[in-house]
């Protein structure tokens, strides 16, 4: 596979600059700061289901490709385990991102893609999502 | 003659494989061998002092340690016997360890390697004759070579101290590479706000006599007094007249590619390199000068209000005197020109890392606008890709640069303020960021935005409207292709071509890439082989300003320690000619790396009379004991002290 950075993939590109300001607003996380070291990918439970690892998926938004994250399977699989985020060295929070996908996707209904089973139901994810906020 | 034998246990180094007690008891029925001990550790204070010892007590005259290498401790035993009251001489090591038992199993066998080794080293000193050093006064004046940071900063390090140096470089001004720097790593203060006062302070500081345009000639002698030939090149203006306003250059309708901009831009014959050049004066540029190339023009001396220019002017050659000196003759950049994965030379939008920094400049060629050279226009995609030509062993160097990895952070943070939409690609295979705040500033880099992608480049293709590089990304396991409008090559740092011959006259030696060689990787970082010639700065290898600036100040002391020593020992262990046998060929003159040999008239009886004949003398003074004119000479004339042919064919001997 190959994949292409160019000025429609563009982080200047007016939106996927608003697809990213929106991200850090909801996960309060700052993406640049990831360095790739895949730790989070090492440790995750769940990724053996995963079509893109949390890595991938935070290197994919830096470089503005946001479709493929919006069409992968791995931002509902994760189970919000929050292993990622308590190892990661440069103190970052992948759940929260993966977090911050599913919201996004979740406001715009229409993006909700093929793989989340649960069509009009409020998925478990959220919930999680509800509590933790609940607690921060 | 009493000899004494001491074999070292090296704790377990030597006394695990080879049977030192045995080795010492059959060492005592070697000829002339008195004594024999055996010690744990021979070199700590115990051990010297049971050497001390035995020495006294057995009235030993001679001394054989089978111990390490005498790399290591030849001085710490030679200082035994002189606290003994013997010649410091009549000590010979067995390398019990590096040529025996750790490069042999435990068995009989090594031990017996090992008895051999030491039966040869008695059998060699038994035909030692004492030896002798002069010491010899030490002139107080330093010579440094080159004049970017690390030249002006040994040249001040030694001045302060209150010696006069002179400091020489070759182009018309001091600053070099870090002159061509717009800002610096990882602080991001302006590389000229912090070099101009250093310049300034050199050129004005009354110990230092500061000689640009200059190059070394020739150089003699050793440590302590060098006596070296520095040409002046001619600078074809009277710097006394001159006044610096540059008319001459306005109006001189020459024009060269400008090396300061990189050959971005141009520059004419009769020029200063860069505004902040110190000194600030011009110099005419023969080579490229119409009336020195053709014979006509001399416009400069039209319009020189100060009737400064003199084309007449010759170059000079100054002749000194020097206790030390310290090369810091800098690096390049690699140009990786006809390389065709990288496009670099094949489309103007393909530029390198110092190309760019002169456009961040803003006395550089752009005015300090980053723009693609091809249309002027901004970059809304700039790719950076590091490690062209270094760590690689195909086309470029194996060695890391050392650098790139910061100053390519440092050029995508310095875009982002310039450029805050454009965007920072960076193609890398590791990130090195070794130094104090480097991590955070890489991390600096990646927060502002620059995207750092983990896998090299492939192929810039440069046929399109844009360019497109292709790589391979790691994190995501996929082919990349990234539309550019400007792609920036963090260029192998490399050896200057000039250092080698330089380094040469010095009897500096060069590594397998061509930087000048340390004398010991660890333990003498700014030394070089030869004793009172010391290094600094990348002329050594790639290195940043944090480093360079550390090692000018420490080849300064180095230079400072020896001049307030104020003398040194001459070497013991120089050639010596037998002139009842030279029979005055002089085959031994041109081996010679130094000159020490030259011919010499002697009188000698013969049968009714006496004749004078020529036969071949040795300058003690000059001679390094390289042994060359031992080996050339076919009789059997020419003799090292301490390394006789009577010694070394005993040893021989015994084997
Ligand atoms: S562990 Fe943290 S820094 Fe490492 S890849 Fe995952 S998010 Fe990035
Ligand atoms: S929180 Fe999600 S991404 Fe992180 S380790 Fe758990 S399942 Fe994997
Ligand atoms: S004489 Fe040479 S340096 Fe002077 S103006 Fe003419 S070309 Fe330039
Ligand atoms: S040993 Fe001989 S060849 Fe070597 S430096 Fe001395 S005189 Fe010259």
């Amino acid at each position: 596979m190959r994949f292409s950075l160019n000025s429609e993939t563009s982080g200047t590109k007016k939106e996927n600059a608003a697809i990213l300001d929106e991200l850090e607003m909801i996960t309060e996380e700052k993406f640049s700061n990831c360095f790739q070291c895949a730790k989070c990918s090492a440790g995750c439970p769940a990724s053996e289901y995963m079509d893109l690892y949390p890595h991938q998926v935070i290197l994919m938004a830096k470089l503005g490709l946001f479709e493929r994250i919006f069409e992968s399977k791995s931002i509902w699989i994760c189970t919000c385990c929050f292993a990622c985020g308590s190892r990661c060295p440069q103190d970052l929070d992948p759940a929260r991102i993966m977090e911050g996908f599913r919201l996004i996707a979740l406001r715009k209904t229409e993006s909700r893609p093929e793989v989340y089973p649960f069509k009009g139901e409020i998925p478990r994810q959220a919930y999680v999502a509800h509590y933790r906020k609940n607690f921060k | 003659m009493r000899i004494g034998v001491f074999i070292c246990w090296c704790g377990s180094n030597i006394a695990g494989t080879v049977d030192v007690e045995s080795l010492s008891e059959k060492a005592k029925f070697l000829p002339d061998v008195y004594y024999s001990e055996d010690v744990k550790y021979m070199c700590s204070e115990i051990g010297q002092e049971s050497i001390k010892k035995a020495i006294k007590e057995q009235k030993l005259e001679r001394v054989v340690i089978g111990s390490c290498s005498p790399r290591m401790h030849e001085e710490t035993f030679q200082e035994v016997l002189k606290d003994s009251g013997l010649n410091p001489y009549y000590v010979e090591i067995a390398n019990l360890r590096e040529q025996c038992s750790w490069v042999h199993d435990e068995g009989e066998e090594t031990t017996q390697k090992a008895f051999e080794l030491v039966e040869k080293a008695v059998a060699k000193i038994r035909f030692a004759k004492p030896l002798t050093t002069e010491t010899l006064p030490v002139t107080k004046r330093a010579l440094v070579v080159g004049g970017g940071i690390a030249g002006i900063q040994s040249a001040l390090d030694i001045a302060e101290a209150g010696y006069e140096v002179d400091l020489v470089e070759n182009t018309p001004s001091l600053g070099g590479r870090m002159a061509q720097l717009d800002k610096t790593f990882p602080t991001l203060d302006c590389s000229a706000c912090i070099l101009t006062p250093k310049m300034v302070e050199a050129s004005s500081h009354p110990n230092i006599r500061l000689l640009t345009y200059a190059e070394i000639e020739d150089v003699s002698g050793f440590v302590g007094n060098f006596d070296i030939k520095i040409r002046q090149k001619a600078k074809s203006i009277d710097h006394d007249k001159c006044t610096g306003c540059g008319d001459c250059t306005e109006k001189c309708p020459a024009k060269i590619d400008n090396e300061f901009e990189e050959d971005k831009e141009i520059r004419k014959a009769v020029y200063t390199p860069f505004p902040q050049a110190v000194p600030n004066k011009p110099v005419i540029d023969r080579d490229n000068c119409r009336y020195f190339q053709k014979g006509k023009c001399k416009v400069c001396q039209k319009v020189c209000p100060a009737e400064a220019v003199d084309y007449e002017q010759e170059d000079e050659i100054i002749e000194e005197r020097y206790g030390g000196v310290i090369l810091a003759t800098g690096f390049d950049q690699l140009k990786p020109e006809g390389w065709e994965e990288f496009g670099y030379g094949a489309h103007p939008d393909v530029i390198t890392s110092l190309e760019l920094e002169r456009m961040f400049n803003s006395s550089g060629p752009t005015g300090g606008k980053v723009v693609c050279p091809s249309t002027g226009r901004e970059p809304k995609r700039v790719v950076f890709i590091q490690c062209v030509g270094s760590r690689d062993k195909n086309k470029g160097n194996a060695y890391c640069s050392k650098v790139c990895c910061l100053y390519t952070a440092k050029h995508t943070l310095l875009l982002k303020e310039k450029l805050p939409d454009t965007e920072s690609f960076v193609f890398y295979i590791d990130i090195r960021t070794a130094g104090k705040s480097y991590e955070e500033f890489y991390e600096r880099a990646r927060s502002t935005g620059a995207k750092y992608l983990k896998g090299h480049v492939s192929k810039v293709e440069t046929d399109g409207k844009e360019l497109l590089v292709r790589s391979y990304d790691n994190s995501i396991g996929e082919q990349i292709e990234v539309e550019a409008d400007l792609v920036v090559l963090a260029s192998a740092i490399k050896a200057k071509g000039t250092t080698e011959g330089l380094a040469q006259m010095f009897g500096a030696t060069g590594d397998k890439d061509g930087f000048l060689s340390e004398a010991h990787p660890k333990l003498k970082p700014v030394e070089t082989q030869t004793a009172g010639v010391f290094l600094a700065g990348a002329c050594q290898g790639p290195n940043d300003i944090p480093d360079t600036v550390g090692q000018a100040g420490a080849a300064a002391s180095k230079i400072i320690g020896l001049f307030n020593r104020g003398e040194v020992e001459s070497l013991p262990t120089t050639a010596e000619v037998d002139a009842s046998i030279c029979s005055g060929c002089l085959k031994c003159e041109p081996v010679c790396p130094v000159g020490a040999i030259s011919s010499e008239q002697i009188e000698e009886k013969v049968p009714g009379g006496v004749v004078t004949r020529q036969v071949a003398g040795v300058n003690n003074a000059l001679c390094r004991g390289c042994g060359a004119c031992t080996a050339a000479c076919r009789n059997g004339a020419m003799n090292l002290k301490g390394y006789t042919h009577r010694e070394l064919l005993a040893e021989v001997d015994n084997l």
